[in-house]
């Protein structure tokens, strides 16, 4: 059974000639096994096990089950499922309401057509009367600087 | 790290997914935003003198012509002229290019390039026409708007090789 308080009485002097580099490979060796298998609180036990690299414990062995992981845990999985909650039936809400935003429709007298033809044609007809428009108001431009012209000729600048 | 200092780095996490994914949204919804929106809301659908039509999404016609989005309004002057002139009028506040004409005291020809939504290789370009002859037996106000990644002589080449009508 180990004590955690019980120091080996040589142990301390070991270590000394440990930092001293007086060891021996093999006393080295031995002296490794012994630390790693004392529990002893000895402050010279204790730092010769830090440098030795006895302490070192695992990441994630450290944090597998720690309070601040599990709730760090339950947080993402809530903000994920409100996320889900929220996000998916908007997507779902604007897809459904927007089918008129995504393909080709068309309201005419009162009724309503989907015919991908059908749709053009009237949009085909309206841009000509848009076209007309537009010859329409340059030919008044023209008009108008045809009167402006015999004015600044006859009245020049 | 302390429960709050959780809570707020998780929050700042999911609103920047959640903002991400609204963007995502917004390119397929750019009309969303100019006044004249309105008009295809399906809200005057109903009447049966006006004519309403949009093509959108992943139209043959469209993707032949670089747009994403075409759409038209056309009714009678009397009753809407007034309400759409002012959307026009507030969209071409902004307007990167404009050609307008006006009679008597009436915007009677608009043809305005928008600015475009988005920037480099995702920007798109956002036309809108707006006709409105006080001339004729049933005067009308008539509304083009466009958008896509075409070039403002790409609108005009296109307006001009369109066919009177599809038949």
């Amino acid at each position: 059974m180990n004590d955690k308080h019980h120091t080996p009485p040589e142990l301390p002097d070991r270590i000394e000639r440990f930092f001293d580099c007086s060891l021996s490979d093999e006393e080295e060796a031995a002296l490794r096994r012994e630390l790693a298998g004392t529990t002893s609180d000895h402050p010279a036990i204790c730092e010769a096990q830090a440098l030795m690299g006895f302490h070192s414990i695992p990441r994630d062995r450290i944090h597998r089950h720690s309070p601040e992981r599990l709730k760090r845990i339950i947080l993402r999985c809530a903000a994920a499922a409100v996320l889900v909650a929220i996000v998916c039936p908007a997507i779902l809400y604007y897809t459904a309401n927007s089918s008129g935003s995504n393909g080709c429709i068309a309201y005419f007298n009162g009724s309503q057509t989907t015919d991908e033809q059908e749709v053009l044609a009237i949009v085909f007809e309206e841009i000509s009367e848009l076209k007309e428009g537009v010859a329409l108001a340059d030919g008044e431009v023209m008009e108008d600087l045809g009167e402006i012209i015999p004015i600044t000729q006859s009245n020049p600048i | 790290m302390t429960l709050p200092n959780m809570m707020n780095a998780d929050l700042k996490r999911f609103l920047t997914i959640l903002l991400t994914v609204l963007a995502a949204l917004l390119p397929a919804r750019a009309q969303e935003g100019l006044e004249i929106s309105s008009l295809f809301k399906g809200s005057f659908t109903s009447d049966p003198n006006v004519t309403e039509t949009l093509i959108a999404g992943n139209q043959k016609f469209l993707r032949s012509h670089k747009l994403s989005l075409l759409a038209t309004f056309k009714a009678p002057a009397a009753k809407y002229g007034a309400m759409v002139e002012k959307l026009v009028k507030a969209d071409a506040a902004t307007a990167i290019g404009k050609k307008v004409r006006y009679k008597d005291g009436r915007l009677f020809l608009g043809l305005f390039m928008l600015k475009p939504t988005g920037s480099g290789k995702t920007a798109t370009n956002r036309y809108l026409y707006y006709l409105n002859p006080t001339s004729g037996p049933k005067p009308y106000v008539l509304l083009v708007y466009m958008e896509g990644k075409l070039e403002e002589q790409e609108v005009a080449d296109l307006l001009e090789n369109l066919p009177k009508k599809s038949k």
